[in-house]
């Protein structure tokens, strides 16, 4: 097997041109999200939108209006129930992202029939953290409305069925990240976040049953014993920051192994500029990846068959770096490994 | 008066004879030639006849004579006289209307006077009188009469051909409507005079690949064939590359010889034509080693050295052979060839007065705009003709087809069937047709009554005839058996090709079809002899075509079964050899989907098969029914409580849940019973025995369950850790992380105060002192932000403030909170990671003795982090400036014409589109396969293909058609207005560096050995060239798709923004192709566009962000160098430009230059330290 690459979703890049031909340099090619471009391609704006009463301002904020989704928000939910119901597999069509917030979605897709992918990476923003960052204008949580946090799981799932759909019947594997940075506010004793985590489960099974392999990233620490038991098939995570601590959780790992689960370790540290440049040497990444592994069993195994990413989104990075970070998960790709 | 030539008519013979010889030249532009010489107003005669270049024949008459001689001398053939706008219509704008006549005979004159005198001892040079388009097109423009065009053209020849034109050059043709109107003309002429000059007809086709009034080339070739023409070309409009299709297009179907007189390019801002004349003959040259030639020239912006260069190259090839085709062909504003492949080419019959009700009711109320839309509904339900019919013996018909006709030729584009037996209503709908109609019809009722009067209409306008199978038989003048049929169209096939001269591929015959189920004697069985007939005439006349209209057939049947019947008929008739079927293309049926069993009762009924076929069929469709289908558990409470998770259920859940309450505690029932139900709905659904909208449903209920029990869960004890004041720094936005913070904090028994986004110092500071914080949360994610960071930490402290501060967000690094802020802040400053960092650092800070050991670790690895950094302030990785040894010095460098800024703002729209990469468009961003998509774009000139892919890629076309309808909708108008900015700059490299005039770029190499960087292609020795370039279009797109999706036209708002951006992509492709042929390497002629999207060109264009050169910020100095903010993109703070739709390039001319990564590194990159 040989260990694949693929990143985590935001780009720094100003088009989509570049932005795909980026993606499909790794051997996942993954579905570009470029919020230079408009502020509605960040990650919680393109995973809700439809909401009613979204907004994206042109600065990048993102909050709910209220009134706007209590006079709208039976018809979403009609829309949506319709959807659930239906047994056409186009049933989803009309929640795929649409080029407003998503202007590489098409063009990726195209690319990838265009270049007979077998397998693509697309990635959400997960129901957790799309719930808890939402807010209203004067910044407060919009609690109040308990169907808000319904409607933004359905729609979360509607637009990841539909995504995979669309990947699925073009016979391409779609490997879709949850994108869950929200996770390290996770409380196993707040019933509102066993209930959410609860429903993540339902999404992860909804997905896994329409052919997808779902990943989840969380670019920090957590109730990892939780996470571990989504039913996931991949799991991604910052090494530097988490693998430490997620291989501390032996048993349940054991048991997400035993599942068929993958780790996607994201190896390439999020620093910038000159820093990440010293930082970048392949080699010592990996040597540093085989001592903290050291004492698992099957490391090899696990190694091998991870999937390596740059530590988290790299909207914030150069070009420049990006075309660095690639290069050198490209070597990493062709390290050989040792026992 | 009329003046004689008597050597003209040997000079005609002359001017044919060398035309099937050789390639004859024609001169080049007059107006540019004239606009050079920097005439006075005096030289026009005077200020208010300043402009008049036609008036000069008779006030400076030498500066005519001298252009004339300078062609002349420059090697042309024949010489246009200078009466371009030599009509009334034209010359009245300067009051010069009476002069007509003598402006034109004396322009002949002149330049007759000097075609003689260079023909004297040379070979034969002749004289074209030039009669230009006017300043209206009636199609277009409108405000003229077709019979105001005719006398005007009238005057003009009158004019020339007194003057000694050898021909009339009706030229630069925008509307092929003035066109006929000036044949029309110059046809009463000669036959007023008895003269005849040869008439040679050249058109215009613009940038969008029509002319200005929508026809193709193919189309005006058809719409002309009944002419004898001397040639048929194109002039004008754009240089000779862009003419290549249509040039070729027209050598390949034209019964007339071919003339191709480009301009010399495009125009700057300033006027001046681009292309020289090497570069306009490089093109030239494949038109005539090709063969699809007869005659060149030169229009707008060509002089004397492009005649010249012309003149050789035509010496140098043979003449396109004419060859005389047998096809039929119609024309509207768009071609149509009917080919056997095609069958049936279906026409509308809605638009006729007898035959729709609501057409009628429309035409009766004058609602002419809503009854053109039904032309154009049965368009956009595959009709390919559309049959007009106005007959209503209550109204003017020749009225109502007036005013139909104004409304209906500008929405329909499709050839029309002018169905009247009114032949002036026939002669007044012919002169609003642009192409070639078909006249519905002529038949022998009355003898040749009606052929002597509608054939000449049909000669003189160009239509083809529908000739019915009818004759002044006095027993049975309707053929109603087979043979009746062929013997009618044998005496009428007689008449027509040898009496009147129409050609066999003009005939359209009728061979009438009867209701065959209204019980009337004389039809029964009549379906099958009209089969059978169509068989016959098609054998006997296969050059001929058929038409039948098809509907009559089922009058008198049930509704339901009249489209089946229609469509089982059509489909006989068409095996039997129809070409053409009137029916309603809305409502056809496919013959495919008609069950069995009731395809044998049409075949039953249109064979006469069986007892009585016609009862049966009625009685199956009478029959007809459709049929409807319609259709819709107390268990102990630890049983229950999960069963309303798993069925999704709330209808009790309350009641049970208090019920439950009394003896557990809240989290013990969601983590119990509830979570058991759960885990059995992720089950069931795993097992596929519950689908996601039941899941959603069981998702519902637990939600409902927890919001209830949550009223009675205790409030955490922790409840009041601290205060903690949050805030995003000014100048950003991204709260994610800071809400997120809020979450943990607040559920971790933390107040927290979250003052939102955006916060100046002075608001934090104001805040502190209201709030008396024990913890300051700032957070950041822009870059700019942690600058904002050490400027808030430092007011912060000025204003007395020592509040432990936490600093977090993407923009921070441990090291940047440890060097930068700390050291501004009088307080403690930790850096949280994340947001459990966060969490941790807060518990901490409110813990004394866990506070003080923090603040002692903090310190320890500051002073440690100083000493580091001392120590490795020398490492750090050297980029190479060494020049890659895999690109070669070249021997010899380009020179580009000047290094003159120029300004494009007339770039066609239409020509930038044929740029357009279709994959990209409709493929990348709309979604089309790519197969589908190269399908798609062959079927705008296969209609047969076309109707495939109506039937297989429905929604394809649909995008298609889509897309060309908003091509439509915004050519010209902002959003689709090109405007673009190059210029070629003297460049030398130094190391990674372009050194132009006093700046530079300084681009990154690739670190490996000979990795490549940008400044390898330019000559470090030596001064070399690079050329810049800025291309936008899609002013207000954004807006403009934000107003589709507003409407709920999500499609077009998606495709405005998809268009706009392939649009500037496009513009890049255009715009470098014509840099390339500046430095001398223009694309070889045999170049597809696929050999440019895959830029199989000498040298490359890089734009910034993309892998070679991927900092955006560099952009500033391209932008400053072409000063591209004034016209009208501007850069970002993001260094993005705005309009979106624009692409900035830098061109290189290298050979060697290639697409490359800065980012690849090799084993061998170099460190230091």
């Amino acid at each position: 097997m040989t260990m694949e690459t693929t990143a985590i979703g935001s780009l720094p890049h100003h088009n989509i041109d570049s932005a795909l031909e980026y993606a499909f340099g790794y051997s996942i090619p993954f579905l570009p999200q470029i919020p230079l471009r408009n502020p509605w391609e960040y990650m919680i704006p393109q995973a809700l939108e439809g909401l009613p009463g979204l907004e994206a301002e042109g600065d990048g904020a993102t909050f709910l209006n209220v009134s706007v989704w209590v006079g709208r928000c039976k018809a979403f939910q009609e829309k949506m129930d319709a959807a659930f119901s239906s047994n056409h597999t186009d049933a989803f069509s009309s929640f795929e992202p649409t080029a407003a917030t998503w202007s590489s979605w098409q063009p990726f897709l195209w690319e990838l029939e265009e270049r007979g992918v077998k397998t693509a990476k697309i990635q959400i923003a997960g129901p957790l953290t799309s719930q808890w960052s939402i807010r209203t204008k004067d910044g407060t949580s919009p609690d109040q409305h308990p169907e808000i946090g319904s409607q933004i799981f359905r729609l979360i799932l509607a637009r990841s069925i539909a995504m995979s759909r669309r990947l699925l019947s073009a016979k391409i594997q779609p490997l879709l990240y949850l994108d869950e940075p929200g996770l390290y506010a996770f409380d196993p004793t707040n019933p509102r976040h066993i209930l959410t985590l609860n429903e993540l489960k339902l999404l992860i099974a909804a997905l896994k049953k329409e052919g997808v392999l779902v990943g989840l990233h969380c670019c920090s620490n957590t109730h990892w014993e939780s996470v571990l038991g989504l039913g996931l098939n991949v799991l991604s995570i910052d090494t530097r920051l988490s693998l430490t601590e997620l291989l501390k959780r032996r048993d349940a790992l054991q048991g997400f192994y035993k599942k068929g689960g993958r780790l996607s370790l994201g190896v390439i540290p999020s620093e910038r500029g000159p820093e990440l440049v010293k930082a970048l040497h392949a080699p010592a990444l990996f040597s540093q990846l085989q001592e903290t592994f050291a004492d698992t069993p099957h490391s090899n195994e696990i190694l091998r068959s991870a999937i390596y990413t740059p530590a988290c989104g790299l909207a914030f990075h150069s070009t420049e770096d990006t075309e660095l970070i690639r290069t050198e998960l490209e070597r990493l790709r062709s390290l050989p490994l040792t026992n | 008066m009329s003046l004689s030539h008597p050597e003209r008519p040997k000079r005609i013979q002359e001017l044919l004879r060398r035309l099937d010889q050789e390639i004859l030249v024609l001169d080049g532009a007059m107006g540019t030639a004239i606009q050079a010489r920097d005439l006075s107003a005096a030289d026009f005669g005077g200020p208010e006849f300043e402009g008049c270049n036609e008036n000069l024949v008779l006030t400076r008459p030498d500066v005519i004579t001298a252009i004339h001689a300078e062609y002349l001398k420059a090697g042309c053939d024949i010489v246009e006289t200078n009466t371009f706008g030599g009509t009334p219509l034209v010359l009245d704008e300067y009051g010069l209307g009476s002069k007509t006549y003598e402006i034109n005979l004396k322009a002949t004159q002149l330049a007759r006077q000097e075609a003689d005198r260079f023909s004297k001892n040379s070979v034969q040079r002749f004289v074209a009188g030039a009669i230009g388009p006017t300043t209206k097109a009636i199609s277009v423009t409108g405000g003229v009469t077709f019979d105001g065009l005719v006398e005007n053209f009238y005057e003009q020849a009158k004019g020339l051909v007194d003057g000694g034109a050898d021909y009339l050059l009706i030229e630069t043709a925008q509307d092929t409507r003035n066109v006929k109107a000036a044949l029309v003309g110059i046809d009463r002429l000669f036959a007023e005079t008895g003269t005849s000059l040869p008439i040679a007809v050249s058109g215009t086709i613009e940038a969008m690949g029509t002319m200005l009034a929508g026809q193709s080339i193919e189309a005006l070739m058809a719409s002309l064939t009944h002419r004898d023409l001397l040639y048929l070309g194109l002039n004008c409009a754009t240089g000779p590359e862009f003419m290549t299709d249509h040039i070729r297009s027209l050598s390949k179907s034209s019964p007339f010889r071919v003339a191709c007189v480009p301009n010399a390019g495009l125009p700057d801002e300033n006027g001046c034509y681009l292309e020289t004349p090497e570069m306009v003959c490089k093109v030239l040259s494949r038109f005539a080693s090709e063969g699809w030639v007869n005659l060149l020239g030169g229009c707008c912006g060509t002089h004397h050295g492009h005649i010249h260069e012309i003149k050789k190259l035509a010496e140098a090839a043979k003449p396109r052979k004419v060859e005389v085709q047998k096809r039929a062909y119609l024309s509207g504003i768009d071609y149509l060839e009917i080919t056997d492949e095609m069958r049936p080419v279906v026409v509308g019959e809605r638009t006729n007065v007898i035959g729709s009700k609501k057409f009628k009711t429309l035409i009766c109320e004058e609602k002419f705009e809503e009854a053109s839309e039904v032309g154009r509904t049965q368009i956009k339900g595959g009709a390919q003709i559309v049959d007009i019919c106005l007959a209503n013996p209550d109204r003017d018909e020749l009225e109502d087809m007036r005013n139909f006709l104004e409304i209906a030729t500008k929405k329909i584009r499709a050839p029309l069937m002018i169905d009247s037996t009114d032949e002036k209503v026939i002669a007044l709908a012919l002169r609003y047709s642009q192409g070639k109609a078909i006249i519905n019809s002529i038949n022998l009722e009355d003898g040749e009554e009606r052929y002597e009067k509608v054939i000449p209409l049909a000669r003189q306008f160009g239509a083809a005839l529908v000739v019915g199978t009818i004759d002044d038989d006095p027993l049975q003048g309707m053929g109603v058996s087979r043979q009746r049929k062929l013997d009618i169209a044998k005496r009428s096939y007689e008449l027509l090709t040898k009496k009147y001269g129409v050609p066999e591929e003009d005939i359209y015959w009728d061979p009438l079809v009867f209701p065959c189920a209204t019980g009337d004697a004389q039809y029964v069985g009549s379906a099958v002899e009209t089969i059978e007939g169509i068989r016959l005439i098609k054998k006997e006349f296969p050059n001929t075509k058929t038409v039948l209209g098809i509907s009559n057939v089922s009058f008198g049947l049930p509704p339901a079964g009249r489209e089946v019947l229609n469509s089982v008929f059509l489909y006989h008739c068409v095996k039997a050899g129809l070409d053409l079927a009137l029916v309603n293309s809305e409502k056809l049926v496919r013959y495919a989907s008609i069950p069995a069993d009731e395809l044998q009762l049409a075949e039953d009924l249109l064979f006469t098969r069986g007892a009585d076929p016609v009862a049966a069929f009625a009685a199956k469709f009478r029959d007809k029914k459709v049929e409807d289908v319609s259709n819709k558990p107390k268990l102990p409470l630890m049983e229950r409580l999960p069963r309303y998770i798993i069925e999704g259920s709330k209808d009790g859940l309350v009641p049970d849940l208090d019920e439950a309450l009394k003896t557990l505690r809240p989290l013990e029932i969601i983590n119990g019973p509830l979570m058991k139900g759960m885990d059995e709905v992720g089950r069931l659904f795993n097992t596929n025995q519950l689908i996601v909208a039941e899941v959603l449903q069981s998702a519902e209920a637990m939600k409902a369950a927890v919001g209830h029990l949550e009223n009675f869960m205790e409030k955490s004890e922790s409840s009041n850790r601290g205060k903690v004041l949050l805030a995003t720094v000014k100048g950003d936005v991204h709260d994610i992380g800071k809400n997120l913070v809020d979450i943990i904090l607040s559920n971790n028994g933390f107040q927290v105060v979250n003052l939102g986004i955006k916060i100046p110092p002075e608001q934090l500071i104001q805040a502190v002192k209201e709030h008396e914080p024990d913890i300051v949360g700032l957070s950041g994610l822009l870059v700019k932000s942690a600058q904002q960071m050490v400027i808030t930490a430092d007011d912060l402290s000025k204003a007395g403030i020592s509040t432990p501060m936490l600093v977090g967000g993407a923009a921070l690094s441990s090291n940047f909170v440890d060097k930068q802020i700390s050291k501004s802040y009088s307080g403690t400053v930790a850096y949280a990671s994340d947001a459990m960092s966060g969490l941790e650092l807060a518990k901490t800070i409110v813990d004394p003795e866990r506070f003080e050991k923090l603040k002692s670790e903090l310190a320890t690895r500051r002073s440690q982090l100083k000493e580091t950094t001392a120590a490795n302030a020398g490492v750090q990785i050297v980029e190479s400036t060494q020049r890659s040894g895999t690109i070669s010095l070249l021997d010899q460098l380009p020179h580009p014409p000047d290094f003159e800024r120029h300004v494009l703002k007339n770039t066609p729209i239409e020509q930038i589109w044929k740029y357009i990469n279709p994959l990209m468009l409709y493929g990348r961003h709309l979604g089309i396969k790519g197969g589908v998509v190269r399908q798609l774009a062959r079927s705008m000139t296969e209609p047969q293909l076309r109707r495939e892919l109506e039937q297989t890629e429905a929604k394809s076309l649909g995008i298609w058609d889509t897309v060309e309808e908003v091509k439509a909708q915004y050519r010209g108008t902002d959003p689709m207005r090109p405007v673009a900015v190059y210029q070629f700059f003297k460049a030398r490299s130094s190391g990674n560096k372009i050194l132009i005039q006093d700046q530079y770029f300084e681009f990154s190499r690739q670190r490996k050995t000979d990795g490549l960087c940008l400044s390898d292609y330019v000559d470090p020795n030596r001064d070399d060239s690079i050329a810049m370039f800025v291309v936008s279009v899609g002013h207000g797109v954004r807006e403009l798709s934000e107003e589709f999706k507003n409407r709920g036209e999500y499609l077009k708002s998606h495709i405005i923004q998809a268009l706009a951006l392939e649009s500037a992509e496009a513009y890049a492709e255009y715009l470098h192709s014509q840099i390339r042929k500046s430095w001398g390497y223009p694309d070889a002629p045999e170049m597809t566009m696929l050999d440019r999207f895959q830029a199989k060109y000498r040298g490359k264009r890089y734009s910034f962000g993309y892998p070679a050169c991927p900092r955006l910020d560099d952009q500033t100095l391209l932008f400053k160098l072409l000063k591209a903010s004034e016209i009208g993109v501007q850069l970002t703070d993001g260094f993005m430009m705005d309009p979106e739709a624009s692409v900035s390039a830098v061109a290189f001319h290298h050979p060697e230059a290639t697409y490359f990564s800065v980012g690849q590194r090799g084993d061998d990159e170099n460190r230091m330290g």
